[in-house]
């Protein structure tokens, strides 16, 4: 049984983390819901519940928790998620690329915040698995040209909210 | 497919997301066996023992032969009277046998 879980664990955790980053936009949150989702599959497992579909059912726990976390973050905070303090200046000096890439990243956490949650999860199998469309639409299970239309889109959002924040998507 | 490789906001995603995704990845949460599934009995084991426990039953419950009890409703009802019961009846007395039905119930 234990291999059957690292198997599972081995062909979906990244896709499950994918999931749990696109509602928070927060690497950490990501983390700690890739954990708790596969601590509840193996519990499931443990009961000898059969499982007919793991992709999907590990993906709607990790919508799910991720979705408790982040309203319980903001009922906590009252605010957005703790991953846009990045932008907040350090005491010590940074190379200036750093800094540059800094602002940059902060710039596109924020862009990605007027994105749907299915926008997000898009764009990180996208760009930070490399997934291409078909890959992206069998994991979240949309058709690949719904996948191709909302990723269109969402770079398109994204590009404007750069632009008006001063960031040309051509030049840098 | 790849038209959307070679666009600068791409580069600037890929290295955002790239940054985000977390190097390296965690490792699968340790979990422990519990002990009665350690010891081989699974959880579908131990749901067909008792279904087949529950068969059983069912079984001796429908199939249990009736008239056991009334061949032998001595068995079942007692004894109809005091002097019907054996256990009343003295056939010996010091090692020797009484005469007749002599018993305790009945002296002559």
């Amino acid at each position: 049984m234990q291999k059957e879980f690292q198997s599972y664990y081995d062909a979906y955790s990244r896709e499950v983390w994918a999931v749990a980053y696109g509602r928070g936009t927060n690497a950490e949150t990501a983390n700690d819901v890739l954990q708790e989702t596969f601590l509840r599959l193996w519990r499931e497992m443990c009961k000898g519940v059969e499982i007919r579909e793991p992709r999907a059912w590990l993906i709607r726990v990790a919508r799910n928790l991720a979705e408790d976390i982040a309203r319980s973050a903001f009922s906590r905070n009252g605010t957005t998620e703790p991953g846009l303090m990045d932008q907040v200046k350090s005491r010590t000096e940074l190379p200036e690329y750093v800094v540059l890439e800094k602002e940059l990243h902060g710039q596109i956490r924020e862009g990605m915040q007027e994105l749907t949650t299915q926008d997000r999860e898009i764009l990180t199998m996208r760009y930070s698995m490399d997934y291409e469309i078909p890959q992206i639409a069998k994991a979240l299970g949309l058709h690949a040209s719904a996948v191709h239309m909302r990723l269109s889109r969402a770079r398109a959002k994204l590009a404007e909210c750069l632009n008006q924040k001063g960031i040309h998507t051509a030049g840098i | 497919m790849n038209e959307l490789a070679n666009e600068p906001l791409d580069e600037k995603l890929s290295e955002f997301f790239k940054s985000e995704f977390p190097k390296p990845f965690p490792a699968a949460p340790r979990v422990i066996m519990p002990a009665r599934m350690a010891r081989g009995a699974s959880p579908k084991a131990a749901r067909f023992a008792l279904a087949a426990c529950m068969l059983i039953l069912a079984c001796l419950a429908i199939f249990w032969p009736k008239n056991i009890n009334n061949n032998n409703s001595s068995l079942r009802n007692g004894p109809a009277s005091a002097s019907d019961d054996k256990r009343h009846q003295l056939r010996f007395l010091n090692g020797k046998e009484l005469p007749g039905n002599i018993s305790p119930t009945n002296p002559k």
